[in-house]
């Protein structure tokens, strides 16, 4: 099959997925992803995407391109590990947290309440992944005669909300972080990093279904996940 | 009374500096903060936790000397309240400025979450500060000593449990082996006396009155002061020694950011020689150690070199990446794996400082913080 057609496929794969998820009981979801190593070269899209959708502002970014070069001249291989929030199943940044506002969904997704949230930052402390930003209030269009940049001053749509970002109110003071693009979801989209991988290096769905893409995949590949020594359980998972 | 003019001076410079400070917190936000998104606790957290640790070890030795009639130490029990109160406040000022939306904090009353050591942090705060306050009330009012006893068993218990507790809240922290330490709730406790101590005889070297009794407290404090100085050391080298030895990177990258990362300075000159050395030096010298300026020295020493002890156990737990591509991943603003706090940071802090000075100074003066039957010299 050509791998334009291959491509599509996935992608109507996964969104099949979704929707099979979306029909079932929200606790008997599990979303996960799953990133190929092989086919990721560090192109950053991902973060694009997850820029534009959740237009996070400078300080924050939800999604992140880990770059590693190993070996010497002329053998020298670069490796690229995306980093979105690995929504743990053991998350480290929960019960930490002294206000209930960051918490774990039924489908294993770590949200946060932007308007319970009291901005202390213990939980990104807590997060071994650097996965956690507090929202410090910068803008894109600071130094320039636009401050807000326009599009930042389109609304977003994170946990379902609309909300425009002003200045002293939330999110803004704020610990954020990826969600899996919970809104997308729930509307039977697939998260942004996904739909815009360029090499189609990550896979999305239900971890409970056994018929899902990304449960496929972990049963026929070797799969790892980070810093798994410290018994978080994380729901994103890297095929190498 | 020179150093009392010299600290209205100092004092009222330092206000107007805060001022300033204060209002680049609140026109900028968190903007104008030094510390970032990998190291998101800077110097206010740092001085929260100096401060409310002055708190804890002056109640502690105070309320036990006063349990167990200690004296000449148990007769300054009011005293004793009145700085526990006036440092509790600053660092919670302190804290209360970090947070990215302060005017939320009553959430942590309203909606707790039990699992988490800085619940229980906040509401031992509060506990402790209303009790500071009907124990100050009842030595103002009716002096009853049995009551004072029984508010001081209650109290006695709440700061323990809130000093060590603050080493809780970095020592469960299990992926950042720097601060998961099973030590840490000991360790904060034994910091907390002695910068404790260290306030309370630099209080009663230079701002006390001239009273019948102020040599023998200052000579009592002076032999406490060496003993939780030198626990203090002890805990030190315990800690960094196991931490090389152990080898574990993460752990002793920490440390040898301490003690040679580019703020050496601030471990060997500030903690370890102005805050244990020299102090120590005069505290175990046989003349030294009995002259009341020379403890008032070594109580200031300890004192200043203390907030480096605190800033030494936040930071370097923050500064070595979690993953160490992170350094490279992503740019922008607030995103430093280092750190020196800003000109408004400071500012808050010198500011803070000073209000707590002044509230002391004008309740030295105005309240009757010196039991009546202390005669002068």
């Amino acid at each position: 099959m050509p791998v334009v057609m291959e491509m599509e496929n996935t992608i109507l794969r996964m969104g099949e997925d979704i929707q099979r998820a979306l029909r079932k009981a929200v606790d008997e979801r599990h979303w996960a992803m799953v990133i190929d190593l092989t086919k990721c070269v560090g192109c950053e899209s991902c973060t694009i995407a997850c820029k534009a959708e959740n237009k996070t502002p400078p300080s924050v970014s939800y999604n992140i391109v880990l770059k590693e070069e190993t070996g010497t001249y002329p053998n020298v291989r670069e490796v690229f590990v995306p980093r979105p929030c690995m929504q743990c199943q053991e998350p480290p940044c929960v019960p930490v947290c002294p206000v209930r506002a960051t918490f774990q969904r039924p489908d294993g997704i770590v949200a946060i309440d932007y308007d319970q949230c009291i901005g202390c930052r213990y939980c990104v402390t807590a997060c071994p992944y650097g996965a956690r930003s507090f929202d410090f209030g910068e803008s894109y269009g600071e130094g320039t005669p636009q401050t807000p940049a326009v599009y930042e001053t389109v609304a977003t749509y994170e946990y379902g909300k609309v909300q425009v970002r002003r200045q002293d109110a939330s999110p803004i003071g704020n610990v954020r972080k990826c969600h899996f693009c919970l809104h997308r979801l729930n509307e039977g989209l697939l998260p942004a990093c996904i739909s815009d991988c360029i090499g189609r290096s990550r896979y999305f769905g239900d971890l409970s279904d056994p018929d899902s893409l990304v449960s496929e995949l972990l049963a026929e590949r070797y799969s790892f996940r980070l810093r798994e020594e410290l018994g978080t359980k994380p729901s994103v998972f890297y095929l190498s | 009374m020179k150093v009392r003019q010299l600290l209205w001076i100092l004092i009222a410079i330092a206000l107007v500096i805060g001022a300033w400070g204060l209002f680049q917190r609140i026109t900028q936000g968190h903007e104008m903060a030094g510390y970032g998104n990998y190291i998101v606790w800077g110097l206010w957290t740092s001085m929260y936790l100096y401060f409310v640790e002055i708190a804890a070890g002056v109640y502690i030795l105070i309320t036990l000397a006063f349990l167990y009639g200690v004296q000449p130490l148990a007769r300054w029990l009011r005293l004793g309240i009145f700085i526990a109160l006036v440092s509790l406040m600053a660092g919670l000022l302190h804290i209360f400025l970090d947070l990215g939306h302060p005017w939320r904090f009553w959430k942590v009353f309203a909606s707790p979450s039990f699992t988490s050591v800085m619940t229980f942090m906040v509401w031992t705060y509060a506990l402790f500060g209303l009790l500071l306050l009907v124990q100050l009330y009842v030595e103002f009012t009716s002096g009853d000593e049995r009551l004072l006893r029984v508010l001081g068993i209650i109290g006695l218990p709440l700061a323990v449990a809130f000093s060590g507790g603050v080493g809780a809240l970095f020592g469960v922290q299990g992926a950042r082996p720097f601060w998961h330490v099973g030590m840490f709730p000991i360790s904060f406790l034994i910091t907390a006396l002695a910068s404790g101590t260290a306030v309370l005889a630099f209080v009663a070297a230079f701002l006390l009155p001239k009273l019948e009794d102020r040599e023998a407290l200052i000579r009592q404090l002076s032999r406490l002061l060496l003993i939780f100085v030198v626990a203090e050391a002890l805990f030190l080298f315990a800690d960094y020694s196991i931490s090389l030895y152990g080898a574990l990177p993460h752990n002793v990258a920490a440390v040898l950011l301490v003690i040679a990362g580019p703020h050496w300075w601030a471990f060997w000159i500030i903690q370890v020689l102005i805050g244990l050395v020299l102090p120590a030096v005069i505290l175990f010298h046989p003349r030294w150690s009995q002259q009341i300026p020379a403890v008032g020295l070594a109580g200031l020493m300890v004192a200043f070199g203390f907030t480096a002890v605190r800033l030494n156990i936040v930071v370097p737990g923050l500064a070595v990446p979690e993953i160490e591509a992170l350094r490279t991943a992503y740019f922008g603003p607030h995103l430093s794996f280092y750190y020196f706090p800003t000109l408004a940071e400071w500012a808050v802090t010198i500011g803070i400082t000073a209000l707590a000075g002044l509230l002391f100074l004008v309740g030295l003066d105005r309240l009757p913080l010196v039991d009546p039957d202390l005669r002068e010299a």
